[in-house]
């Protein structure tokens, strides 16, 4: 289905195998409508997404609502199937395995949700919830399993007494505890962490990055840290890649993207955020207005043609609407002062400037 | 309808000592308890804090929004423009709502009725407030909803809720809200439902219009980033108290309260690099066990024995704009100097 493959940035062609290698992933949702509800349409939610992401190590997925960054999340995981693409994680392709690997497989991949009070069955006692995936996996029973929930809720900062109690007897930040602590039940390798500070309040959120953090440093985590909140993303990841209708338009190391931002979007993704300090108020101002005009956000499933940005473009306008924005998809290109550095634009990268 | 504005207050909206108690099985849940803080005409107060400090009540009470019983409000007045809106007639306090106070909440989605035309949703604001003849309601529709920039309006006003993004449905709502040529919005979380980029729009469209209206905005939100693009003043909320209040400048170059400094302390930024985040401990007491004295004392390192006594909201020294910086803490004074001799 693909038709161009797009290029991968020059750092993931390192000689050392990274812990996740995705490469080309496609994931395509059948639109149906009508009386007999035939597929009218295709919504690109993963369109050609390509990353690496070493041991230990923290990959930011960013961008704002249908970019597709949850879908990415997973669909590695093949909690949803691909409709293209590989994932290799420790030697094996997530996305062909057949279902007995994929078992062992998931032991090492675990995810934790936005929602600390929608991914946590209010049924199950805290000890179920935590242990239900070494029971599930044969790895505990009886006083050992007793032992090593207790041992993990510690983990996160939890008391065993929590054992015995429902969800609904804890605050948010204790739920996403809960919900790390079964992550971390099976010592997996890699977690990806779908929004996981979304739903939690400021004080509540710096103690789960905080915990995070520390499980990270204690126990050689890989993270791919997936939020729409730039600030958490900064302070966590090793590496970013900024989503936008699908693929990735930018990625870099976490200091080159918020230091030297290239790619247009992500310059008025990051100008967009409001700063908290009142005095930058009137300086920032005029970047926010260089803003589109109109709400409507391109959906993924009417990607338009060219540049998926370009409609909403401020380069776009400044240039004068070059035609190669309207017809041709850029490719994500590594820059040549910084081959770590990859943009998706025919205009923001400095040999593109140059040749230009 | 309106009388004239008191010349003698300068204030548009003065909240004193309000108290507003929900009954449960637990007890009385203290959401409000004895807030105070005043908003001047033109401009815009912001009251900030986390989950369940209070900061939504304060906002429903002002508008009498709180389902009664279990709600109750125990004591204080709500003056505006002269008059005390929690012993105002329920005709008068009808013709209040929606037309000199307006409202926008966090989820545009779920406050548009799905079943009509924006159009219709925003003619009804009009014609229940506004004695204006029924041909001119559509011009008058198509005006506010120019007001707030929708593109192509035209179009968009015979168009239902759920054709729109979050972002539009947000202007639409404050197309409602503005309807009636309100003097004060209150706007509950405006943003927090919407992308940043939409977000950044929308923060620009308030203030667009402030600046165009001169009406007053009481601003409801958790967002520090948010207080510091659009407040004049801040009011710190904690477990239904105000903990500390000063200029939106002073607040942010200043914060005094522990809870204040933690806050910001916990807040990964996006402009900078920082270490490890300095995490409030702990998490907001149920409104129904608040401790006694001061209510952070539990979640504060400086807390002492003083602390089991209520601290009162005092003023520091005039600062800025001749508004005066206040905050509840017995400690201040020597966190400050703690935190002075940290940088020094």
């Amino acid at each position: 289905m693909p038709a161009t493959r797009p290029a991968t940035p020059a750092a993931n062609r390192k000689s050392h195998t990274p812990l996740l290698d995705v490469h080309d992933l496609f994931k395509h949702f059948p639109v149906r409508g009508g009386l007999l509800s035939r597929v009218r349409n295709q919504l690109k939610a993963v369109d050609g997404v390509s990353f690496s992401l070493g041991a230990g190590k923290t990959l930011g997925l960013v961008g704002e609502s249908g970019c597709g960054k949850t879908t990415v999340g997973r669909t590695i995981l093949r909690l949803i199937p691909a409709t293209s693409g590989s994932v290799l994680f420790e030697g094996h392709d997530v996305l062909s395995v057949d279902r007995h690997t994929l078992r062992n497989l998931r032991r090492r991949m675990q995810i934790i949700f936005q929602d600390p009070y929608g991914s946590l069955n209010p049924r199950m006692t805290v000890q179920q919830i935590v242990a239900e995936p070494l029971y599930v996996h044969g790895m505990a029973k009886g006083q050992v399993l007793r032992d090593e929930v207790s041992a993990l809720l510690k983990q996160v900062g939890l008391r065993a007494e929590a054992m015995n109690r429902y969800p609904h007897e804890f605050s948010g930040g204790q739920r996403q505890r809960i919900g790390v602590a079964r992550a971390l039940a099976l010592k997996p390798a890699f977690i990806v962490c779908d929004e996981p500070t979304s739903a939690l309040d400021v004080s509540i959120r710096a103690q789960i990055i905080n915990l995070l953090q520390d499980l990270q440093q204690a126990m050689g985590l890989s993270y791919l840290m997936i939020s729409h909140d730039l600030g958490v993303v900064r302070h966590i990841s090793d590496e970013v890649a900024v989503m936008y209708l699908g693929k990735i338009v930018e990625q870099a190391s976490t200091e080159a993207l918020y230091g030297d931002p290239r790619h247009p979007y992500t310059q008025v993704l990051l100008s967009a955020i409001p700063v908290p300090d009142p005095k930058l108020r009137a300086s920032r101002a005029p970047r926010v207005r260089a803003l589109d005009r109109d709400d409507n956000v391109p959906s993924p499933i009417n990607v338009p043609a060219g540049c998926a940005f370009h409609p909403r473009c401020p380069l776009y306008a400044a240039k004068g609407r070059p035609v190669e924005c309207r017809t041709l998809m850029p490719e994500l290109l590594p820059r040549k002062s910084d081959r770590s550095h990859a943009v998706r634009c025919h205009f923001t990268d400095d040999s593109a400037m140059a040749g230009g | 309808m309106t009388p004239p504005a008191a010349t003698a207050s300068p204030a548009l909206l003065e909240v004193d000592n309000l108290r507003t108690y929900f009954a449960t099985d637990a007890g009385d849940a203290k959401a409000v308890d004895g807030v105070s803080f005043s908003i001047g005409a033109g401009k815009t107060l912001a009251v900030v804090g986390e989950s369940g400090c209070g900061k939504t009540v304060t906002a429903l009470s002002i508008l009498q929004l709180i389902p009664q019983p279990p709600g109750r409000f125990v004591t204080g007045t709500i003056r505006f423009d002269g008059r005390d809106l929690l012993r105002l007639p329920k005709h008068e306090l009808r013709a209040i709502r929606g037309g000199s106070i307006a409202m926008i909440f966090q989820e545009p989605g779920t406050s548009l009725n799905p079943v009509f035309t924006v159009g219709r949703q925003i003619a009804e604001a009009i014609r229940l407030h506004r004695k204006l003849p029924a041909s001119q309601v559509r011009d008058e529709v198509l005006r506010c909803l120019k007001a707030v920039q929708v593109s192509d309006p035209e179009r968009r006003i015979d168009q239902y809720p759920h054709e729109m993004s979050g972002g539009m449905k947000q202007r639409v709502m404050i197309a409602m809200a503005l309807s009636c040529n309100p003097k004060l919005l209150i706007a509950d979380e405006p943003t927090t439902a919407v992308d940043v980029t939409i977000q950044a729009r929308i923060l620009d469209l308030l203030r667009d219009i402030q600046a165009d209206r001169g009406m007053a905005i009481l601003l409801i939100t958790h967002d520090l980033g948010v207080v510091a693009e659009l407040a004049d003043e801040v009011v710190v909320m904690y477990a239904g108290k105000v903990i500390e209040r000063a200029t939106a400048e002073e607040l942010f170059a200043n914060p005094r309260h522990p809870y204040t400094l933690g806050l910001f302390a916990s807040l990964p930024r996006v402009d900078q690099k920082q270490g490890r985040l300095q995490a409030i401990e702990g998490s907001v007491p149920a409104a129904t066990r608040f401790p006694e004295g001061c209510r952070f004392r539990e979640r504060c390192r400086w807390a002492g024995a003083e602390c089991q006594q209520e601290p009162p909201l005092v003023a520091l020294g005039k600062v800025g704009l001749g508004q005066e910086h206040q905050v509840a803490c017995w400690k201040h004074a020597e966190i400050a100097a703690a935190n002075a001799a940290i940088v020094a």
